[in-house]
């Protein structure tokens, strides 16, 4: 799904050369749900802003679902985030003038698709994540907990193989946060990566795959199987 | 195409795009107007006055002394100003096309017909023999006046000869149709039977009143102007301007009891005739321009403001596929919204303004086609100024979705 040979990414300013990523090299495979933690400036953000093509690398190889990145144009880019991305940002960066409906409806229509088909999936989007009954509220009108689901659902909508998350729950409390990681890895369940950058160990502990970047290097690579854990903690928080 | 999530995120938001709309509207009704009056006036500017404009020209005359006959004093002067080398023509006159002086009349068909009314206004050349030749104008039917009937006319005299001519577009109003020739008509005003005999039509010549509602019926009477004023000379091509600097010595030669004065080129008879008319152009186009130039920086600087206001939301659209063009159009398609609904509310506005100007100060009725015409660059002018905000948009990095809080 995800190819990552030796990426670098120096940022350029008049004075400072800021080499964000050296030579990381990571492959996710399809289905994967992987953890990234490292601390603070450590090139996460900017990792995954190259894996969802909001950035372009300086150098190496990155190739996504069997694409070389690198040879393509802006356009090319855009299209390719639309149909085979989906984001989901810390500060959910739902569209505050518009109401669930039309936030979902976003890349939707960048996609293309009839209207009938907007719609068909917005519903359904929206009622995965729980908030079918609410589809003509704006964002302003739910809880964080609530507008992560949006974005998420917005993330969905298009069918994306891939989903990339930005701190989704660094701007929620442990319950909402909960919530949404349960919900991440229903969606994961069912097929999607997930590929997810996080600050809380206790979350990245809960992921199938944990990686560690210090210093814009991939350090630790651990595999983990906390399959049975999660099993106990869903029926746990279920209950 | 977005509109409608444009539409529904606009009236969560209302106050600055109803701000500019409100202004768009207020341009519109302006400037169609505005534009209007600078056409029309423009229009009259460019009316043909019917004269051989670049080979006439006109002099004030006043003999002084009381020495001489007028009608000798005027021959002899004609006769002068005919012997100057390059002079194809002279006839005594002080009213003529453009010139802003001179007689109207009503012209009336039937004994006890109203004679108020601008619908039955003519005005009245007084010519000689060679009037029309002096002016550079022909005869399109009938003929024009033998010397025979030519009578002087002095100050104090009534006009009531028996024949006359009268120029195209009086013939078309009095005789839609038909020929005029041999038509009784009555120019003396005195709702009496008629006893004046058309015996000729002239070409177009306008009046002395471009600015007058009916700026092109005339009648010409067989009466020589002799002693009221002055003549008009109709010279060979390129002869003029060298006639013109000789004029006033050959005159003073033949007696030189008299005053000269203002000899003008007829192009000076156009142009101060049109002075107001061009200033008035001119000031409006400066006030349309400045208008515009207001509105245009104030679509930009909304543009700009949203722009910065909505980075993150460009970036998230970005991120969430959206191509540069998306991006640009979306603020394109957004301001040409705006301005639609200002165009509809402001083309209200126009008529209302022209139905005011109709109504107090005798404007023309704004043409409604004008206001599609005024519409269409109103929106150009609205594309134009959010296209550099629009670009500074499509230009905002997709990773700012991430990277802001
Ligand atoms: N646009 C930029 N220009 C210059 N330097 C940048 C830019 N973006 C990021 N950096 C630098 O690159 C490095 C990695 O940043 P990045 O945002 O990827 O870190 P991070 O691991 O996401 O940090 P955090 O946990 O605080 O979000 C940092 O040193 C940062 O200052
Ligand atoms: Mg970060």
């Amino acid at each position: 799904m995800l190819h990552m040979q030796n990426l670098r990414k120096v940022f350029r300013t008049a004075l400072v050369e800021t080499h964000a990523l050296r030579d990381l090299t990571l492959d996710v495979k399809a289905g994967e749900f992987v953890a990234v933690t490292g601390p603070s400036g450590s090139g996460k953000t900017t990792f995954l802003n190259i894996a969802g093509l909001l950035e372009e690398h300086t150098d190496g190889v990155y190739e996504l679902d069997g694409i070389d990145v690198k040879k393509l144009d802006d356009d090319a880019r855009s299209r390719l985030r639309n149909e085979k991305i989906g984001f989901i940002f810390q500060s959910f960066n739902l569209i505050a003038d518009l109401d669930l409906y039309d936030n979902v409806d976003v890349p939707l229509r960048y996609r293309g698709f009839p209207k009938a088909e907007r719609k068909r999936r917005i519903e359904q989007a929206l009622s995965r994540v729980g908030l079918g009954s609410r589809l003509h509220h704006y964002p302003n009108e739910l809880s964080g907990g609530q507008q992560q689901r949006v974005a998420i659902a917005r993330a969905l909508a298009g069918e994306p193989k891939l989903l990339l998350a930005d701190e989704p729950t660094g701007n929620l409390d442990t319950v909402m946060a909960r919530g949404v990681l349960e919900l991440l890895e229903e969606i994961n369940d069912q097929g999607t990566t997930i590929v997810m950058v996080t600050h809380d160990l206790e979350l990245a502990r809960r992921a199938r795959r944990h990686v560690h970047i210090v210093d814009g290097q991939v350090v630790d690579l651990a595999e983990h199987d906390f399959a049975p854990v999660r099993a106990v903690e869903r029926v746990r928080a279920v209950a | 195409m977005e509109i409608r999530p444009i539409l529904s995120s606009m009236k969560r938001n209302p106050v600055a795009a109803v701000l500019i709309a409100a202004q768009i509207a207020l341009t519109l009704a302006i400037l169609a107007n505005v534009l209007f009056i600078v056409t029309e006036r423009i229009r009259t500017m460019a009316i043909a006055s019917g004269v051989d404009e670049p080979n006439v020209f006109v002099l004030g005359n006043q003999n002084i002394g009381n020495t001489r006959d007028p009608v000798i004093a005027n021959e002899e002067d004609i006769k002068a100003i005919l012997a100057i080398p390059g002079v194809l023509a002279a006839s005594p006159g002080f009213s003529f096309p453009l010139v802003r002086d001179g007689w109207q009349t009503a012209v009336t068909l039937t004994p006890g017909e109203r004679i108020e009314g601008p619908e039955r206004a003519a005005a009245l050349y007084f010519a000689d023999e060679r009037l029309l030749d002096s002016l550079g104008a022909k005869v399109i039917e009938g003929r024009y006046f033998t010397p025979g009937e030519i009578t002087p006319f002095k100050q104090g005299d009534q006009p009531n000869p028996p024949v006359v001519l009268i120029n195209k577009g009086l013939a078309e109003r009095l005789f839609p149709g038909e020929s005029a020739i041999g038509k009784m008509i009555n120019i003396t005003g005195n709702q009496g039977e008629p006893s004046q005999r058309v015996i000729g039509v002239t070409e177009h010549i306008a009046t002395p009143w471009p600015r007058s509602r009916n700026p092109d019926r005339v009648v010409f009477v067989p009466h020589a102007s002799v002693g009221l004023g002055g003549f008009i000379v109709r010279t060979e091509p390129g002869e003029r301007d060298r006639v013109m600097k000789v004029v006033e010595e050959t005159l003073f030669k033949v007696n030189p009891n008299r005053i000269v004065s203002n000899i003008r080129a007829f192009e000076e008879i156009r142009s101060s005739a049109f002075q107001s008319d061009l200033a008035m152009a001119v000031l409006l186009a400066v006030i349309g321009i400045s208008l515009l130039a207001v509105t245009a920086f104030g679509i930009v600087g909304q543009a700009s403001f949203w722009v910065t206001q909505r980075t993150k939301q460009i970036g998230t659209r970005r991120a969430l596929g959206a191509r540069r063009k998306d991006v640009l159009r979306y603020f394109q398609t957004e301001n040409a919204l705006i301005a639609l609904i200002g165009i509809t509310i402001g083309s209200a506005l126009a008529i209302g303004v022209n139905g005011w100007l109709v109504q107090n100060f005798g404007f023309d009725q704004l043409p409604l086609s004008w206001l599609p015409i005024g519409g269409a660059l109103v929106l150009i002018l609205g594309q134009l100024a959010v296209l550099g905000p629009a670009l500074r948009a499509s230009r905002i990095a997709p990773a700012i979705a991430t990277r802001s809080a």
